[in-house]
């Protein structure tokens, strides 16, 4: 073992570079030099906006100084990457200048691309960032009835829930406002049921059946012409709106696709297992920016993240590397009325969902204000949040 | 196992809103992924009796006529039921005090379900390897 | 025999969410006409649900490959 410090960069201040970041500063301390690179230095949890635009969360909670969520022993760089280098081992930064690494972790994320679907940005609102969130919740405020459509108009797109989640919690907030009556909730899904997982749409379609909302499938949002309120599908159908709630398009980050190492949508190729990005050996990747046909969901990052760390670890101290990812991904899903289910699965094991219970509610608004004290610092055991119950893990 | 150890909550007191309480917190802790203990004592105990587990248990004398309004305004899942949620949540025990047992003259079978087993004292001590919370 | 010429392979073995489906429109969506995507799924629905959203949207499924306890689904972009 050198004295030398070996140089981690990752890349991204989210969830999962900030807890990939800490990981390694706990398991290696003077053994490593780590930087998070973040072109904001402001952490932000993005479950919050779904709620913010229903009235039900303030925007001062949703947003830290990532700054504050950083282990002492981890540096943090406000630059934006707009180079990787994987051979020479350094990554090109927007003001000029570099970082050299002997590991890199790349965290970037997914961005939103809004003018991907013509008339979206003007015909739409959404909540998949802070500003849209506020937008949306403005609209909702001089709402006075109408037709409210949900859609989605681009895939892969984060937290696949939260189109089902809206529908669910918009259709109890316009009861609570008096407004039910005056209004349709239409929720347009791309596939031929409310949700891809099965078990999941059994229990929700019935709810949503008897609070009256409506069910359109295979709808695959394509354009919207914002003047005659009507929203088209690739597969052919049109739907009329008088609001209309999509998911925009997402790709990978533009440094992804500007070093070549990016697919057709801008995501990176690792491995399902080892979580190694583009077959290089000391490159890791996860969370949002990978190419993996997994959840986009914060959780997928949060337990990806120890085993990189568990990964890197072994490579620099010459053992051999014991941890894989298994697949494991945990996400709620609110079915209102102060319900919800929960999703848990891994690579071996289909989830069971409860049933919609108060106490799966509970557990997810614990756990949204627990977050900022727990996740980001790896304060949660292994087990949280929820464990994988006696009925998934035969 | 988590770094705050596991949570042991003591429940002393019959009243609905106070198993209220420490259902809540058992949920909590669950989601947290913590481990979480209870440990029924005295008149807790006696709302766990199969007979009278869903029956009226009155509330704390600081909750008044409001708090009593305000309790059942909240929504209409019974403590109990909070509380088998909360297991399906994470790794939660609920244990019968053997002394209290013995003061009502009760076994295991007067108990509702929920109520996985019988610890006396010195059991309830050795795993409460963390924080200790009298409700 | 291995005759189509495959574009882009998706595994989505043991992967339920967003899904296979979900991973095969996505996938339909970003490519060129003429691409055959690929998708692996271990799940039993998809022998239904892929070849309705193709039908739907109009693309073309070109074959149905049964593998050991999975099956590749190949579908060419058409329009």
């Amino acid at each position: 073992m050198s004295g030398v410090p070996a140089r981690i960069v990752v890349l991204g201040g989210g969830v999962g570079g900030t807890l990939v970041a800490n990981l390694l500063d706990k398991r290696l301390g003077k053994d490593a030099a780590i930087t998070v690179v973040d072109p904001t230095g402001m952490h932000d949890y993005q479950p919050g906006y779904l709620y913010l635009a229903l009235n039900g969360a303030n925007a001062h909670w949703l947003s830290r100084d990532e700054r504050t969520l950083l282990r002492g022993g981890v540096d943090l760089a406000i630059e934006e990457a707009v180079r990787i280098h994987p051979d020479a081992g350094t990554v090109q930064l927007a003001r000029g200048g570099s970082l050299a690494w002997d590991y890199l972790v790349i965290a970037t994320g997914a961005r939103l691309v809004y003018d991907e679907i013509p008339g979206l940005a003007e015909g739409s609102h959404g909540f998949y960032s802070l500003t849209e969130a506020e937008r949306l919740r403005a609209a909702l405020r001089t709402f006075s009835g109408g037709k409210i459509v949900i859609g989605v108009a681009g895939i892969p797109y984060k937290c696949p829930p939260a189109p089902v989640e809206f529908a669910m919690l918009l259709e109890e907030h316009l009861r609570d406002r008096g407004i039910r009556d005056r209004s349709e909730v239409v929720l347009a899904s791309p596939l031929n049921r409310a949700f891809t997982i099965e078990s999941a749409s059994k229990i929700v379609q019935p709810i949503m059946r008897e609070r009256g909302i409506q069910l359109e499938t295979f709808f695959n949002v394509e354009s919207v012409d914002p003047s005659a309120g009507i929203v088209s599908s690739l597969e052919g159908d049109k739907l009329e709106y008088d609001l209309l709630v999509l998911v925009p398009p997402h790709r990978g980050q533009d440094v992804i696709s500007d070093s070549n190492l990016g697919d057709a949508g801008g995501w990176i190729p690792t491995n399902r297992s080892t979580l190694n990005a583009g077959g290089y050996e000391r490159v890791f990747a996860l969370g949002d920016a990978t190419d993996l046909p997994i959840s986009k969901s914060g959780s997928t990052a949060h337990f990806e993240a120890p085993v990189i760390a568990s990964r890197i670890a072994s490579l620099i101290l010459g053992t051999a590397p014991a941890e894989n990812y298994g697949g494991r991904v945990m996400c709620f899903l609110e079915t209102g009325n102060g319900k919800a289910t929960v999703l848990r699965f891994d690579y071996e094991h289909p989830p069971v969902p409860p049933e919609p219970s108060r106490g799966w509610h509970m557990a997810k608004w614990i756990f949204n204000r627990a977050y900022w004290e727990t996740v980001p610092q790896g304060r949660l055991p292994d087990r949280a949040p929820g464990t994988m119950p006696k009925e998934v893990v035969r | 196992m988590s770094e705050e150890g596991t949570v042991s909550l003591v429940l002393f007191s019959g009243t609905d809103d106070r198993l209220q309480s420490a259902a809540v917190l058992a949920v909590g802790a669950a989601a947290m992924g913590r481990k979480v203990n209870l440990f029924l004592q005295y008149w807790a105990l006696d709302a766990f009796r199969a007979d009278r587990i869903l029956k009226d248990h009155g509330l704390s004398p600081e909750a008044g006529e409001e708090g009593a309004e305000a309790m059942f305004a909240q929504g209409k899942t019974h403590w109990s039921e909070l509380l088998r949620q909360a297991k399906s949540i994470g790794e939660v025990q609920i244990q019968a005090c053997a002394d209290s047992m013995e003061m009502f003259g009760l076994t295991q079978d007067d108990l509702d379900p929920v109520v996985d087993g019988i610890w006396g004292v010195a059991a309830f001590f050795a795993e409460a390897d963390g924080s200790i919370t009298f409700i | 025999m291995e005759t189509t010429t495959v574009t882009t392979t998706i595994d989505a073995r043991g992967m339920p969410c967003p899904g296979p489906l979900m991973s095969l429109i996505g996938a339909i969506r970003q490519g060129q006409v003429g691409d055959v995507i690929e998708v692996l799924s271990s799940d039993d629905g998809s022998k239904t649900d892929i070849p309705a959203w193709v039908a739907k949207a109009q693309h073309e499924l070109v074959e149905v490959v049964p593998e050991d306890g999975y099956a590749r689904f190949r579908v060419r972009k058409v329009r």
